[in-house]
């Protein structure tokens, strides 16, 4: 016993000795290294949840706002997930440390703005010489507008689209350059080519037409929309859910699972099992471009999402906050790096390399953008959803919401009852939570 | 098995049914261990591909007589891939079509590289070590003076103490926060240990076990002239070697796998530990498993030495107890 506690007392001295050594090695590179020196210049920390392939373009991006000035310095800090990140936020909120900047969802902007946590940006943008604002997409201005004034940046936004296996079709002599352009359009391809390939030795279909994702709010939200209807009036509390867009789409995906032509996957599956070639058609987020393009052997297509009544896409991702720390030097360094982040250029570089959508208008003729696209047509689907793209409510309240349906939805899929009976209890209980949390 | 052994294998045959019974139950328990292993040699497409039956060996480790139809198409794709890519770098030309193909340990290499893991180990290695350490000490002598000592509102104490378990980790975490951050800890090593140093877990559960220990043992040393903390050291801590490993193995265990904490207490990268580093592989739009499973092997393995380290003293301090009824 004895011998194991020295051994671990010499372990211990030794990491401690070696964290030090670390230390010392990573200073001197931090010294020498990448974005120069950080003496004398405004720190401006920036809490963000990206990590992968996109956190490496941010950081990439970070890096060089750094080199491209002498005054500020962005410090960017991973938090992991959003969930984590609103957490920290909160916390850090109320222990008086919160950031400079940070990333955040519309939900929250509201709760901040109540508290007085957050610089309105208004007064930056009057200070501007470019009238910056009637150059940000119309939608995202207005995602980012609370009673008249803007409170937080556009950052990361990003729109589903449809994925489908080009390959497949063509084997299944569809039109690899028609993808479906109505919800209607796309259950008959998912029967045409669940049919059309044979079973495999188990009797099941061997290429699924079409996968989602179990208990998806977002697509359901979407394809509610499609079908023409409304989600939850922002002032009024109250939601639409009872009535028939929305039965209507849940009764879509409840057929096709029913008849047997499309899947519901945990998670990001279907994203794997569209990789595998198991599937011939998801819907997904764009950004899952990035994360799957480095697996696809095969030639596929990006489209629209599919429309009915009429087309529809609701914007998911994130905005960036200006926290009101006392300092005004942090406040124009974060603002400084907001506007080049998000200018014509730099915004249209990171709309390519990560796929969301850019925040500014003239991003979209900007030459690195026309370029990627003339090289790459599948980058062109959410440049044209901008025009029909809709946002979700930005109530306080809206992720019980969202948690509500999610399990309404996922019972629905399961137990396949009458869909009418799933919407009244869906907008019952949200009405429910509506009224409690009147904002 | 082969082996003519004179004593039968089992003296009574229900033990065949429990040594089936703990087989059946170690294959559950490692399988996923196993899976994770695989994976992490294998490429991308392999662990998409196989996604339908149970493919344990690497396409690049398993004997071809393994190998099922859409095995054998998966791996002449590959080595098509690898002939290409070979004439490829052989005449110095470079196209995208042709990708490197995957090798054994690629996704190891990738995974180290994506993240400081060296600084992660180490910061893993000095909380989790102080963590155990320190909460060991001060658990036992608070249960000591549990155990053994009459003292004014003990048993209110003791109470308020267990209370501090019934609230959840989660509920904790922005009054802690705060508390960390009056105090200017956010962003140290301080954070990352010092809350864990005391746990009324390991109180409770050395408590009892003291509570066990006969009492004449201690009036019979305090006749002799024990002092209090010569007792402790000389007496108590001997004999209580297996509750201690436990609950050091618990404690070491919880610190390497904590999440949550590390993350929202720290915010430099050189602070972090190795869960926040798997994190890395899990992103918005979906999971790298490759390196995740390799990561999370690298991960584990120091986690397994010292398992068995600990593991023989544990059985050694059991031994000794036995010969001392």
């Amino acid at each position: 016993m004895r011998n194991f506690l020295i051994g671990v007392l010499v372990f211990w001295l030794l990491v401690i000795g070696l964290i030090q050594r670390d230390s010392r090695s990573r200073e001197t590179q931090a010294l020498s290294g990448v974005g120069g020196s950080t003496k004398g210049r405004v720190e401006v920390v920036f809490w963000h949840a990206m990590g992968g392939p996109l956190g490496t373009v941010m950081d990439d991006l970070i890096d060089r706002f750094n080199k491209s000035q002498a005054t500020y310095f962005v410090r960017g800090i991973p938090m992991g997930s959003y969930d984590t990140l609103a957490k920290k936020l909160l916390a850090s909120l109320v222990a008086k440390s919160a950031p400079d900047i940070s990333q955040n969802y519309e939900t929250l902007t509201k709760k901040f703005i109540k508290h007085h946590k957050i610089i309105c940006l208004d007064d930056l943008l009057a200070s501007e010489p470019e009238n910056i604002k009637a150059d940000i997409i119309p939608v995202l201005l207005a995602n980012n507008t609370f009673d008249g004034r803007l409170w937080s940046f556009p950052f990361n936004k990003s729109v589903p689209v449809l994925y489908y296996n080009k390959e497949l079709f063509r084997q299944a002599g569809l039109d690899p350059e028609k993808p479906p352009a109505t919800l209607t359009e796309l259950a008959s391809y998912a029967r045409h080519i669940t049919r059309f390939f044979p079973l495999d030795k188990s009797g099941k279909p061997s290429i699924m037409g079409f996968a989602t994702g179990k208990a998806n709010v977002w697509m359901f939200q979407c394809r509610v929309m499609q079908f023409g209807g409304l989600l939850v009036d922002e002032k009024g509390g109250k939601s639409h859910f009872n009535e028939a867009p929305a039965i209507k789409a849940l009764a879509f995906i409840q057929d096709m699972l029913k008849e047997g032509i499309a899947v519901e996957a945990q998670g990001f599956d279907h994203q794997n099992d569209f990789k595998a070639q198991r599937v011939a058609m998801i819907e997904n987020s764009i950004v899952s471009k990035v994360h799957m393009e480095s697996g696809l052997k095969f030639e596929y297509g990006i489209a629209p999402l599919p429309g009915e009544a009429t087309r529809a896409v609701i914007l998911s991702g994130s905005n960036i906050n200006i926290f009101d720390n006392g300092d005004p030097e942090k406040v124009k360094g974060a603002w400084e790096f907001i506007k080049w982040f998000t200018s014509t250029d730099i915004g249209a570089e990171w709309s390519v390399r990560t796929t969301y959508v850019p925040v500014r208008k003239s991003s979209l003729q900007a030459k690195i953008l026309t370029d990627a696209l003339a090289k790459d047509p599948n980058l062109r689907a959410p440049y044209d959803e901008l025009e029909y793209i809709a946002f979700e409510p930005r109530l306080s309240c809206w992720f019980e919401v969202r948690d509500l349906m999610a399990d309404i939805l996922e019972r629905a899929t399961i137990e396949m009852g009458p869909p009418d009976s799933y919407m009244k209890e869906m907008s019952n209980n949200i009405d429910a939570i509506l009224r409690h949390n009147a904002d | 098995m082969s082996n003519p052994a004179k004593k039968p294998l089992f003296k009574n045959p229900s033990h065949i049914l429990i040594h089936t019974l703990l087989i059946i139950g170690s294959i559950f328990m490692v399988f996923p261990f196993i899976w994770m292993i695989m994976t992490s040699f294998k490429s991308e497409d392999e662990i998409l591909k196989t996604g339908k039956t149970i493919v344990l060996l690497p396409d690049l480790a398993r004997p071809s007589f393994l190998n099922g139809e859409e095995d054998r198409k998966r791996i002449a794709e590959h080595e098509r891939q690898k002939a290409l890519f070979a004439v490829q770098t052989a005449s110095g030309t470079t196209s995208k079509k042709v990708q490197k193909p995957f090798e054994l340990f690629d996704n190891y290499k990738e995974a180290w590289a994506a993240q400081p893991f060296y600084r992660y180990f180490l910061n893993t290695f000095l909380t989790a070590i102080t963590i155990t350490t320190f909460s060991l000490i001060f658990a036992s002598l608070a249960a000591y003076a549990f155990a053994f000592f009459k003292f004014p509102f003990k048993d209110q104490l003791f109470m308020l103490m267990l209370g501090t378990m019934m609230l959840p980790q989660q509920a904790l975490l922005i009054p802690d926060y705060i508390v960390l951050s009056k105090i200017h800890w956010v962003n140290t090593y301080m954070a990352l240990i010092v809350p864990w140093l005391a746990s009324a877990y390991s109180v409770f559960f050395l408590r009892q076990f003291f509570m066990q220990l006969p009492k004449d043992l201690f009036e019979a040393a305090m006749l002799d002239g024990c002092t209090r903390l010569q007792f402790y050291f000389k007496i108590c801590l001997p004999l209580s070697k297996p509750p201690m490993v436990t609950l050091g193995i618990f404690s070491f265990l919880g610190t390497w796998n904590s999440f949550v904490w590390p993350l929202i207490v720290t915010n430099d990268t050189s602070l972090r530990v190795l869960q926040v580093g798997l994190s890395y592989f899990a992103s918005e739009a979906g999971t790298r498993w490759g390196p995740l499973m390799a990561a999370s092997t690298f991960t584990i393995v120091p986690l397994v030495i010292m398992y068995f380290l600990a593991q023989r003293q544990f059985v050694e301090s059991q031994a000794m107890t036995g010969m001392k009824e």
